[in-house]
């Protein structure tokens, strides 16, 4: 076999060319790396085991003032519009005549202040009402780490699915997937992105930001392998439910006072 | 040289360089480049803790906090402010629900200003729309018991820190 020195420059650039398209896509793929610290801890996953993460939400304490929407959106660097958030707070109103309305402007950021409600209400009578904080559940059994076709999304060894930015392609299934609504796209880097339970904070034995500034203690967080968190207590102590748990989702946000017809 | 050594030589050398002279080249380039191999999509970190890119996790951790993670530090220097705020009803809040991200204060260092004036912390707001985020009773929803007055015909426009201070709000509360 002869090789001229024009075929072996062809054949050595083509297999150079084939060898850096792969690279070419994954750097062009790649989003911006968000903003960082030198971390005080180590390698977490070395830690993880230690911890089992878990929410409960007390729903007769929420007064709806919205401060855990405004500080998850500083705390977690989110767009500022409402419809691009990791949590939010829903209103149920429900009426004499058995009619449930529920509504949650502006994701309950800015509280709930203005009369809308008062106008479908019609005059009408209020049986109950209350609030509803939502956020990603964890679940234990979660569909959108199922559907995701690059494995971006995933679930840690303490309980929490997190979103590889670096990964996702942005296809959504994984929007589509979430029974509960907790995913949304990120406007600017086209990734999904979720809650996280402030992952972040959390293994820097923070609580999350939301609980941090809850001022009425509905939102509670803690470690199911430590028997004083607060999370086995609330169990412990009252009597609570998950959201849509016949899906076999297996949430790990407990509502307390949940009322029926919840989801 | 004759031509089985040449291609001999050539079939060596090219995939030396290729297998080892790359990956050497690309080490100096930003982490999401040199995190997968050269000839493949799949992270060097795949499949570490389960099916996934290990190193996300890492990336996850190491966000720095906005929030600080426990406001017992604040009574190192606002020693009036928290013996206020410790023996009244507000005592269950946190100051950064109110005073919005202090984590890179405590470290002497200025903190990051909102985004926008809607992600601003309450202290940011008059006295009166700030009090009424929670305490305002024409809201439908709040839990039966819950302290709430309608700003209107409790004080009209005086703002509400004339009689209660914030950190302890019972009338005549220390401020």
């Amino acid at each position: 076999m002869k090789l001229s020195r024009r075929k072996f420059l062809t054949l050595g650039g083509g297999a150079l060319i084939l060898v850096l398209i792969p690279k070419g896509i994954e750097t062009s793929l790649a989003g911006t790396a968000p903003e960082t610290a030198p971390s005080p801890i180590g390698d977490w996953t070395k830690e993880w085991e230690k911890h089992y993460w878990g929410f409960a939400v007390d729903t007769t304490k929420c007064i709806g003032c919205g401060r855990c929407v405004v500080a998850c959106k500083v705390e977690n660097r989110l767009p500022p519009e409402p419809e691009f958030t990791r949590t939010w707070v829903e209103r149920y109103v429900i009426l004499e005549d058995g009619e449930v309305l529920v509504d949650s402007p502006e994701a309950g950021m800015h509280g709930f202040k203005d009369e809308v409600a008062n106008a479908r209400l019609r005059g009408r009578e209020i049986r109950r009402s209350f609030f509803v904080p939502k956020l990603c559940n964890q679940c234990d059994d979660p569909p959108c780490v199922q559907v995701c076709p690059v494995a971006a999304t995933h679930r840690t060894a303490d309980g929490v699915v997190l979103v590889d930015r670096k990964r996702c392609i942005g296809c959504r299934y994984c929007i589509q997937a979430c029974p509960y609504g907790a995913r949304y796209l990120d406007p600017e880097e086209r990734v999904a992105d979720k809650c996280t339970w402030c992952y972040h904070r959390i293994a820097q034995g923070m609580k999350p930001a939301c609980v941090e500034v809850c001022p009425v203690g509905a939102r509670i967080f803690g470690d199911f392998k430590d028997p004083e968190s607060p999370v086995r207590q609330v169990l412990r102590k009252f009597s609570v439910g998950v959201l849509k748990p016949d899906l076999g989702t297996k949430p790990k946000v407990y509502y307390i006072g949940l009322q029926s017809g919840v989801r | 040289m004759t031509p089985h050594l040449r291609l001999a030589l050539i079939l060596v050398v090219v995939p030396v360089l290729v297998v080892i002279g790359l990956p050497w080249a690309l080490r100096g380039l930003p982490v999401a480049a040199s995190e997968t191999y050269p000839w493949s999509l799949v992270p060097r970190t795949f499949g570490e803790n389960g099916y996934y890119r290990g190193s996300n996790v890492g990336e996850w951790t190491s966000i720095a906090p906005r929030f600080a993670g426990d406001v017992a530090v604040c009574n190192t220097c606002h020693q009036g402010q928290f013996s206020s705020w410790s023996g009244g009803a507000h005592k269950v809040i946190s100051c950064q629900t109110c005073h919005g991200t202090r984590a890179n204060h405590v470290l002497g260092k200025p903190d990051p200003r909102p985004a926008s004036p809607e992600l601003a912390p309450l202290v940011a707001m008059p006295p009166i729309e700030l009090c009424s985020t929670c305490h305002d009773a024409r809201v439908v929803g709040r839990p039966v018991g819950f302290p709430q007055v309608n700003p209107e015909t409790h004080a009209g426009k005086t703002a509400c820190t004339l009689c209660h201070s914030p950190h302890n709000p019972q009338p005549g509360g220390r401020r």
